[in-house]
């Protein structure tokens, strides 16, 4: 799957182009609009990940362009305006989605997937990690083909951990996954619901899947 | 009456009002002069008609006078017949008796009588002008008037007299026409004006018509209808419109700045983001360096979501309600953030109780809805000691969802109360519980626009050390509850 990103600010486009790069897809970067029309009207892409101020010609103008012309593709937009008459301005202007700025990637990736359509079997619902065992279909979690019942937020974060498993997943990161962005707890609340989740997932078995990062997060690994 | 028509009817029925009164009495002056002239002219005509009778009738050789004894003489009886053909009151005298007296002045009573005699001969000089003598029974206007003697005649004093009721105010012929009229001309003069008033207010009340549907922020585009530049609404319309120009121009401005911030605050921290995500999953990071990341970026979000609620307010203060609706089933979403009020005071030793939970459904944003509810929550908690209790419900009272949340802590002090909404405002510090990070007091602040923004409103009640109960009503979606999303 080839998708191309127009975004001018070399750090926010390399982490993009990086981090799609992980998730095994094929990015193509540029900084220009006028460039970026060129190619998405020559290059056969799946998706354009578009930001909306660029120098030259505006992402605006660039997504008008491509419509006007029958452009077809799926386009995510970036963009830093919130209000809700922009977001409405985007999307009758063409844009299938948008991520406001500034963005946790994992938010970007599941508006990517979910424009892109994947197959099912690319982004698979099933989750294993050792004997521990994610649906993230059914929402049925089960160890050692014993179900466990999770409350919604227990799930997503055990979700979310599975997800990356292997991957050390720092609070924040785990928080604003769990319950978005304009929440500020003020106390630890990851920790209560890993508490939860120990409980439950590792306390009646002998191998313990969720490891503390002192000061970072967690991790979970078979 | 406090609006301009009644006050400027008011004053127009003031100065009708002397107006017509000063009129009024001019007018009967007038004619009362007149009257008085007109009695005073017949009375001297009678008197006149008399003195002529009775030389008309010596120079015949009739008899005038006879002396039925040597002590008095008295008018014969034939001038006696004469002189009775004239009308009024007539007394003939001479210098000290009365001679004759007509038939009016004898119907007189005795006193009154004698009160006019008396009159007539002690207090009217020789050619007095005339004047009223008060009787009891009647007010009678003399006129005095004497015969010229000739060496044969003794001197004949003739007094004439009409009753001075035409004099009266009230008898007078423009009285009842005035009385009448006056009131009648007064009433319909005030109604007039009333109504004129009205008719050249009516544009002012229109101009506030209009201008209260343009100032409600949205529509700043419209202008207020200018006919011509000639009159004076005109002109006022014409310099209001200039106004709200130049408040659309500020308005823009606002909104071109708030765009602005957002791309540029935010520009730099999503790069800052990007950065931190991007080192913390790189394989080459040492685990010693993680912490640091970790702090880095939740600074970053908290300096993201700072940013956002500043924006978000600015928006609020243009009167930009602008928020996506939907139909919104408030039941899960408040079991949702029950679940994560009970984590929350897990973490901090207080229980949280759901008390009820109505099946409700509002129209709006249930991103914003959450939040909301989100930082009543999270308020609660954290002035609420290990071992107090929150206690959340969702109630419907008629077409209102009711959201209420009530905690054991430590109250607000009545003085604070007005302020708990404003922006940046927190409790005393010292008071607050140690130990962890406090928010930029702009969650209540937030929490009030998301209310207002879903045509809601939210409150509180609070005593000190007994808790503080916030309560959020949202009006109901008018919908059939089918229809509602389950």
């Amino acid at each position: 799957m080839k998708v191309l990103v127009i975004e001018d600010d070399p750090t926010v486009g390399q982490f993009v182009k990086r981090g799609l790069e992980e998730q095994r897809w094929a990015v193509d970067l540029v900084t220009d609009g006028e460039e970026g029309e060129a190619l998405a009207r020559s290059q056969p892409y799946d998706l354009v990940v578009l930001d909306l101020r660029l120098p030259g010609r505006s992402g605006e103008q660039v997504l008008r362009n491509l419509r006007a012309r029958g452009f077809e593709k799926p386009v995510l937009v970036l963009t830093a305006q919130d209000a809700v008459d922009a977001k409405v301005e985007t999307l009758r202007a063409g844009a299938d989605d948008y991520v406001t700025k500034p963005f946790a990637f994992e938010e970007l990736l599941a508006r990517v997937e979910a424009l892109a359509r994947r197959p099912r079997s690319i982004v698979s619902p099933k989750l294993t990690v050792a004997d521990l065992v994610v649906d993230l279909d059914a929402r049925e979690v089960t160890r050692g083909g014993k179900a466990i019942e999770l409350t919604p937020k227990e799930f997503m974060v055990l979700g979310y951990l599975a997800r990356h498993a292997g991957r050390v997943l720092s609070r924040t990161l785990i928080t604003e996954y769990a319950w978005g962005y304009h929440f500020d707890p003020g106390t630890n609340i990851v920790d209560v619901v890993i508490n939860h989740l120990r409980k439950k997932i590792d306390a009646p078995f002998k191998k313990k899947l969720i490891a503390t990062v002192r000061g970072v997060g967690y991790v979970l690994k078979g | 009456m406090r609006s301009i028509r009644g006050r400027l009817t008011f004053a127009y029925a003031i100065v009708l009002g002397v107006t017509l009164l000063i009129f009024a009495a001019v007018l009967l002056i007038a004619s009362r002069d007149a009257a008085e002239r007109a009695l005073r002219a017949r009375v001297e005509n009678i008197a006149e008609l008399a003195s002529g009778l009775l030389q008309q009738s010596r120079a015949a050789g009739l008899p005038i006078m006879v002396a039925p004894d040597s002590m008095s003489e008295e008018l014969s009886a034939l001038t006696r017949r004469l002189l009775a053909g004239l009308p009024g009151y007539l007394l003939v005298t001479d210098s000290s008796r009365v001679l004759y007296a007509s038939a009016a002045v004898e119907r007189l009573t005795t006193k009154d009588q004698l009160t006019l005699t008396r009159a007539v001969i002690r207090e009217l000089s020789p050619r007095h002008p005339g004047g009223i003598v008060a009787l009891d029974s009647a007010r009678i206007f003399v006129l005095a008037n004497f015969e010229t003697p000739t060496a044969r005649m003794p001197i004949f004093r003739i007094v004439a007299g009409e009753t001075a009721e035409t004099l009266d105010i009230t008898r007078l012929d423009t009285f009842a026409p005035i009385v009448i009229a006056l009131p009648v001309l007064f009433l319909f003069s005030v109604l007039l004006a009333w109504g004129m008033a009205g008719t050249s207010l009516q544009p002012i009340d229109r101009l506030i018509g209009d201008l209260e549907a343009i100032q409600d922020g949205r529509s700043l585009h419209r202008r207020l209808p200018v006919e011509t530049d000639e009159n004076e609404l005109d002109r006022l319309a014409g310099t209001i419109n200039a106004m709200i120009a130049r408040l659309e121009g500020s308005f823009a401005a606002l909104r071109r700045f708030t765009a602005d911030a957002s791309h540029e605050l935010k520009t730099p921290l999503t790069v800052l983001r990007a950065d931190i995500e991007r080192a913390m999953q790189s394989p080459r990071v040492g685990f010693d360096q993680l912490p640091a990341l970790e702090e880095a970026l939740a600074e970053t979000t908290r300096m993201a979501d700072l940013v956002e609620s500043l924006l978000t307010l600015a928006r609020a203060d243009e009167g930009r309600f602008d928020i996506h609706r939907e139909l919104v089933d408030l039941g899960p979403l408040v079991e949702d953030v029950h679940e994560t009020a009970a984590m929350l005071g897990e973490a901090s030793g207080a229980r949280v109780e759901l008390t009820a939970l109505a099946p409700v459904t509002v129209l709006g944003d249930p991103i914003r809805l959450r939040q909301l509810f989100l930082n009543l929550v999270t308020n609660a908690l954290k002035y609420t000691p290990a071992g107090g209790v929150v206690g959340i419900r969702l109630e419907r009272r008629g077409d209102r969802a009711l959201f209420a949340v009530q905690d054991t802590g430590q109250g607000i002090a009545a003085a604070d109360l007005p302020f708990i909404f404003d922006r940046f405002w927190r409790a005393d510090r010292a008071r607050s519980r140690g130990g962890e990070r406090g928010g930029f007091g702009l969650g209540l602040a937030i929490a009030q626009w998301i209310a207002h923004a879903h045509g809601g409103n939210i409150g509180v009640a609070s005593r000190l050390g007994r808790g503080s109960t916030f309560t959020v009503t949202l009006p109901v979606a008018a919908v059939p509850p089918e229809a509602a999303p389950a």
